[in-house]
């Protein structure tokens, strides 16, 4: 149920994702110029770099929907089909906790850099706390995800279990 | 409890974690965290990685590569590497082995404008490898030639590994680029060599075909001249950073940029649904690879808690051996780390730790990192862990197992470490393009 | 006591003799009773991340670099209001400690972020290491020079220049290839990324006597855990660590600039004319009235008494 909500919010932003990283082009090409021509545009490598934090992280949801995150498994995938079953189980409890650890980490992170306006410095200082909360949200959808997952796992090696 | 001791826990806890398949971003991520509260306590533990997150990444530099990842993709969409394989394939007829050397140096000169070995491996496996099949080449024959050329991605600039490389190390991108370009040539000669000697000798691993015999001289220089549009990228990229025109990331940029333009002129990147795919594609890869990034940094700062790095290089140091007898210590570490782990692990996981310490015994910097990109490499191909052979046997059909890339890539692998001890033995190979060129 | 000590500086640096010194004076004037384990170069933590982590615990000491927290440490950015300053470094040392000592307000910033001071020192002066043949400030105009603080950025628009940012890490490339043409930082900052090198036309500006003190913090509940007499080997440790560095400091300038004419670039110091000519800008008191309303802003009471503090201290030292 909740995996129809969840994936075109995640696909969604997997394709936002592309379409920011053109942004970032645009955003060098436009600093390159303006530098060339001696009338530098203030942050524009900054907004750049603000850019490609935010697509790492909201591309990090749709990686783990279509399980494209590099792991090593090619000793799992010669286990015999239980132990297998609950090795894939324990990958994903471990992944989620993880990822939950995170989530957590990062939100205590982005609070106190709103708190104290933790900033950039350069000319003029920009904010951090945009694209903080950013990698919140995506972190929040990323263990969501995992979730989903976490319990695919857990009907597996049930059924699995069954099978034998 | 002893931070040596809760050092190598973790790093056994780390490898356990690798192998029961739990992605590598969060295994360093966990047992980093982990390890952190057991040296410190949780809230030190919880601040080091909610910073860490955020400012391993926080760079106006590391945009560079999502830069050459997305010229890397438009490349692959706008046919490029069909380019280079034809006209090069052209070039070379009736030369014993000559589709699988059009390969070779068409993987070149496709790395010249592509960043990515894993792209490199699969355009070419959807490009070249139907080809050499249709002509009656030997399977594992093709399929290690196309594995082994693919790995020029990385070493011949751009390359996101260099990248990759820069960001651990701290030594400049600009100056890895160039130290790629001669040993990345040298070793698509070598291979090429070694093709033309195994297709004399066995003339059953590579039929000359009718067609071939038809090429009239007059049509191979015309053939080479379909290489234009990469000559020009490529020379934009490469040639900007060498003439000292432009930085890493605004050559990234422009390249991009180029690339997206022929590839708009050309055809292929105006249909959207192969622009927007580009698009997303190179969306993904940065993630995960950024992620990647971020994970083994923080792993890398749990390390250092532990002071490990600091003892083992206190120890390498005071170690009464040869400075060389450490270099072929961590090359065997490396080759056997690259076969059982993914390349991007064995590399995060080591060079923070190795590279103080091989600048301390006296080795160069770049040429320490042209060294470690050519292991880089090995580890791309050789089983049971060989990203490349994965992405070729996925790209080239379903008739293809990875066991059959496997089985082609050992006499390349002997080609690759020939290369490896001309630039032990001759590191001018090396330093020789970015010492003039960037003083 | 054993204190874990983050810095982003290698060892064999002139940053890297200050705070090895200061470490070492630790050690001899409690009498071995306090160790200072360091992790140089950032391996634990990033020069933007020591603040934080010092607070948090990560590390028990860290070196603070005031402008890499803007906003967080902006009543201490107030040093870099005022261009001009003593050039010897015993005088420099004596302005910024009174500071400390005489101005609540900036140790008080410090201690919100669960900080203290434990120790200063200071690099060499501001110099501009430039691709063209640039030996006055008139030589600044129409060029594309890089500085770090948005203070200086001000003032080098208001030269003429064009500033930009550039990321430390890229300013060798960046001015090699032509994209700047100048960076605006301290000498030895210049001389150990090789910036000169690429840039060979230096023009020192001694007088400007890069006015950021470089900050040793502890973290304040480990500093109360310690006991009288170990808080009192940290006063004396940075009394006899001062005095040590101000001896070989004098020799490691001599040195860059040495080094410098040896290699063959062009060695120019700037006169006290041109040195006042920039520290009397007009932006110079546009820096200080946006300060003031972004201090007030961020909910200081009187900046403006700060201000005023630190430009007696100043005037003093400069005999003025
Ligand atoms: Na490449
Ligand atoms: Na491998």
């Amino acid at each position: 149920m909740l995996q129809r909500v969840l994936t075109p919010v995640i696909g969604f932003l997997a394709e936002l994702c592309g379409w920011l990283l053109i942004l970032v082009m645009g955003f060098l090409i436009v600093d390159l110029i303006s530098r060339g021509l001696s009338k530098p545009v203030y942050g524009v490598a900054e907004m750049a770099m603000f850019t490609m934090i935010a697509i790492v992280y909201l591309g990090l949801p749709q990686a783990e929907s279509v399980r494209s995150h590099v792991r090593v498994d090619f000793i799992v995938e010669h286990l015999p089909p239980r132990l297998r079953a609950a090795c894939e189980f324990l990958v994903q409890v471990l992944s989620s906790v993880t990822v939950a650890i995170l989530l957590y980490a990062v939100g205590k992170n982005a609070l106190i850099a709103y708190e104290r306006s933790q900033a950039v410095a350069g000319p003029v200082p920009l904010v951090v706390w945009p694209v903080k909360f950013i990698m919140v949200v995506a972190l929040a959808l990323y263990l969501t995800q995992l979730l989903l997952h976490t319990v695919l796992a857990a009907q597996d090696l049930f059924t699995t279990r069954e099978r034998d | 409890m002893d931070f040596m001791m809760v050092g190598v826990i973790g790093v056994v806890a780390f490898l356990t974690l690798l192998f029961v398949g739990l992605p590598i971003a969060l295994a360093f991520i966990l047992v980093g965290f982990t390890g952190t509260v057991a040296l410190l306590n949780m809230n030190a533990g919880l601040s080091l990685l909610g910073e860490t997150m955020y400012t391993a990444i926080a760079s106006p530099t590391f945009t560079v590569l999502p830069l050459f990842v997305l010229m890397g993709a438009f490349a692959a969409a706008s046919g490029f590497a069909e380019r280079a394989y034809r006209a090069i394939n052209r070039a070379a007829a009736r030369i014993p082995g000559s589709l699988a050397i059009a390969t070779s140096f068409g993987s070149a000169a496709f790395a010249t404008i592509c960043g990515s070995s894993l792209a490199t491996a699969s355009v070419f496996g959807r490009v070249a490898y139907p080809e050499m099949r249709r002509y009656g080449y030997d399977k594992k024959f093709a399929l290690g030639s196309i594995a082994c050329s693919g790995t020029f991605a990385s070493m011949i600039p751009p390359s996101g590994m260099f990248i990759l490389f820069s960001i651990f190390t701290e030594v400049s991108v600009g100056r890895l680029f160039m130290a790629g370009v001669v040993p990345g040539v040298l070793t698509a000669c070598i291979y090429a060599a070694s093709m033309y000697l195994r297709a004399r000798a066995n003339p059953a691993l590579a039929p000359i075909s009718e067609e071939e015999h038809a090429v009239t001289p007059r049509e191979r220089v015309a053939a080479l001249g379909g290489l234009w549009q990469i000559a020009i990228l490529g020379g934009l990229v490469i040639g900007g950073l060498y003439g000292g025109l432009f930085t890493a990331t605004e050559a990234g940029a422009i390249g991009a940029f180029g690339t997206l333009v022929f590839g708009l002129l050309n055809g292929p990147l105006r249909r959207f649904r192969i622009f927007a795919g580009a698009l997303r594609e190179s969306a993904s890869i940065t993630a995960t690879l950024f992620f990647i990034i971020i994970g083994a940094l923080f792993f890398s700062r749990f390390l250092g808690l532990t002071r490990i790095p600091f003892e083992l290089s206190n120890f390498l140091q005071t170690w009464d051996v040869e400075p060389w007898v450490i270099l072929a210590l961590i090359l065997l570490t490396w080759f056997v780390l690259g076969m059982l782990v993914v390349q991007s692990a064995v590399f995060a996981l080591t060079l923070p730790i190795l590279f103080p310490i091989v600048v301390e015994l006296g080795y160069e910097p770049v040429w320490f990192c042209v060294i470690a990109m050519k292991m880089n490499e090995i580890a791309g191909v050789t089983p049971p862990v060989g990203l490349n052979a994965f992405s070729l046997a996925g790209a080239a059909g379903d008739e293809v197992k990875v066991n059959e890339v496997f089985a082609g890539v050992w006499p390349f692998i002997v080609c690759d470490i020939v290369v490896l001890i001309l630039l032990i033995a001759f590191p001018q190979i090396v330093l020789f393009l970015p010492n003039t060129m960037l003083g | 006591t054993t204190l874990t000590f983050a810095t982003n500086t290698a060892p064999n640096n002139l940053r890297g003799i200050a705070e090895t010194i200061f470490i070492e004076e630790l050690a001899a004037q409690s009498n071995g009773e306090i160790e200072v384990v360091p992790y140089w170069g950032s391996s634990l933590m990033d020069g933007r991340e020591i603040l934080g982590g010092v607070r948090d615990g990560v590390a028990d000491m860290g070196f603070v670099n005031i402008n890499y927290y803007p906003n967080r440490l902006l009543l201490n950015s107030s040093f870099m209001l005022f261009p001009r300053g003593p050039v010897s470094y015993e005088d420099r040392m004596t302005v910024f400690r009174s500071a400390y000592s005489d101005i609540p307000d900036l140790a008080d910033e410090l201690s919100e972020e669960g900080v203290k001071v434990v120790y200063l020192y200071g690099v060499m002066p501001f110099a501009g290491t430039f691709t063209k043949d640039v030996s006055s400030l008139e030589g600044f105009d129409g060029l594309r020079i890089r500085a770090s603080s948005r203070w200086y950025l001000n003032l080098l628009d208001a030269v003429g220049a064009t500033p930009v940012s550039v990321p430390w890490s890229e300013c060798y490339q960046a001015l090699q290839t032509g994209a700047i043409d100048s960076v605006f930082t301290n000498l030895d900052g210049i001389h150990r990324a090789s910036l000169d090198e690429v840039a060979p036309n230096v023009f020192i500006m001694n007088q400007l006597w890069l006015p950021t003190p470089f900050l040793i913090t502890i973290n304040e509940a480990k500093w109360e855990g310690l006991s009288d007499a170990e808080k009192d080997a940290f006063a004396k440790a940075w009394d006899s660590a001062e005095k040590k560095f101000a001896e070989k400091y004098g020799a490691m300038f001599d040195e860059v600039v040495k080094a410098q004419k040896d290699a063959g670039y062009k060695v120019t110091f700037a006169t006290d004319e041109e040195a006042d000519a920039f520290a009397n800008l007009p932006q110079v008191a546009a820096n200080r009235e946006t300060w003031i309303s972004e201090a007030k802003d961020a909910g200081a009471t009187d900046p403006e008494a700060t201000l005023e503090k630190l430009k007696g201290l100043i005037s003093a030292s400069l005999g003025n």
